[in-house]
């Protein structure tokens, strides 16, 4: 059993996040409430008033992360740990 | 009366319009954006482009890859709202704090950006739907 929580999470510089895959993004996404519909290589997140279209490549990076957890209010530890987020769906 | 401060660099003035025309077939929504900011950043292997007085972001593999994504995610969220709200009244919202902060850094670059899109919404085929009366035994 890897010593990783999880194999989405890439090795980096201590302390520094790592990327995740772009389906683990979109279901804690999903799992906080964000409409996310596939249109072609295109994805439409929506929540309240947020809406916008993303062309995501297959891993999203700490910048990416760090602004949609601050765009749709998501803790930014739930893309490292989707358990997490999983867990408070209602 | 604000002064001027020697090397201080002029920023141009960012600039949104939208024009709507109705037309038979359906509305037309002409788009303009002038003068936007982007920053870009290196993030780890990837490229980060981050508008500043819209918020918007991209992340990319490549310089030109992180710019194609911006510009064709940025042109359909406009198409998006002017779907669902008619208008880009609320894509006109700056980015926070923290990343104007980072446009002092030495590491990110900012380009200036500018589009005109134009997007056509169709009228749904009324004319296709066939209405039937229920009428009383």
């Amino acid at each position: 059993m890897s010593d990783e929580p999880h194999d989405n999470v890439l090795p980096l510089a201590a302390g520094e996040p790592g990327s995740v895959k772009k389906d683990v993004a979109l279901e804690v996404l999903v799992a906080h409430g964000v409409s996310v519909v596939h249109k072609g290589n295109k994805v439409i997140l929506s929540k309240g008033n947020v809406i916008e279209v993303q062309l995501f490549p297959a891993r999203l990076h700490r910048r990416m992360l760090h602004r949609l957890a601050r765009r749709f209010d998501i803790p930014i530890y739930h893309f490292y740990h989707p358990e997490a987020a999983k867990k408070q769906q209602p | 009366m604000p002064q001027k401060t020697k090397g201080a660099t002029k920023l141009p003035t960012v600039t949104a319009v939208h024009g709507v025309k109705q037309a038979k077939g359906g509305t037309a929504h002409v788009v303009g954006i002038g003068n936007l900011r982007v920053m870009i950043t290196r993030d780890d292997g990837s490229w980060f482009a981050h508008a500043l007085e819209i918020d918007y972001a991209a992340q990319g593999s490549s310089w030109a890859d992180v710019k194609r994504r911006f510009e064709n995610g940025l042109r359909a969220t406009i198409d998006e709202h002017l779907k669902i709200y008619g208008s880009i009244e609320k894509l006109l919202w700056p980015a926070p704090p923290e990343v104007w902060a980072e446009l002092f850094k030495a590491e990110s670059t900012v380009k200036l950006y500018a589009q005109v899109s134009v997007h056509v919404h169709k009228a749904l085929p009324f004319d296709q739907i066939e209405y039937y009366e229920r009428r009383a035994a």
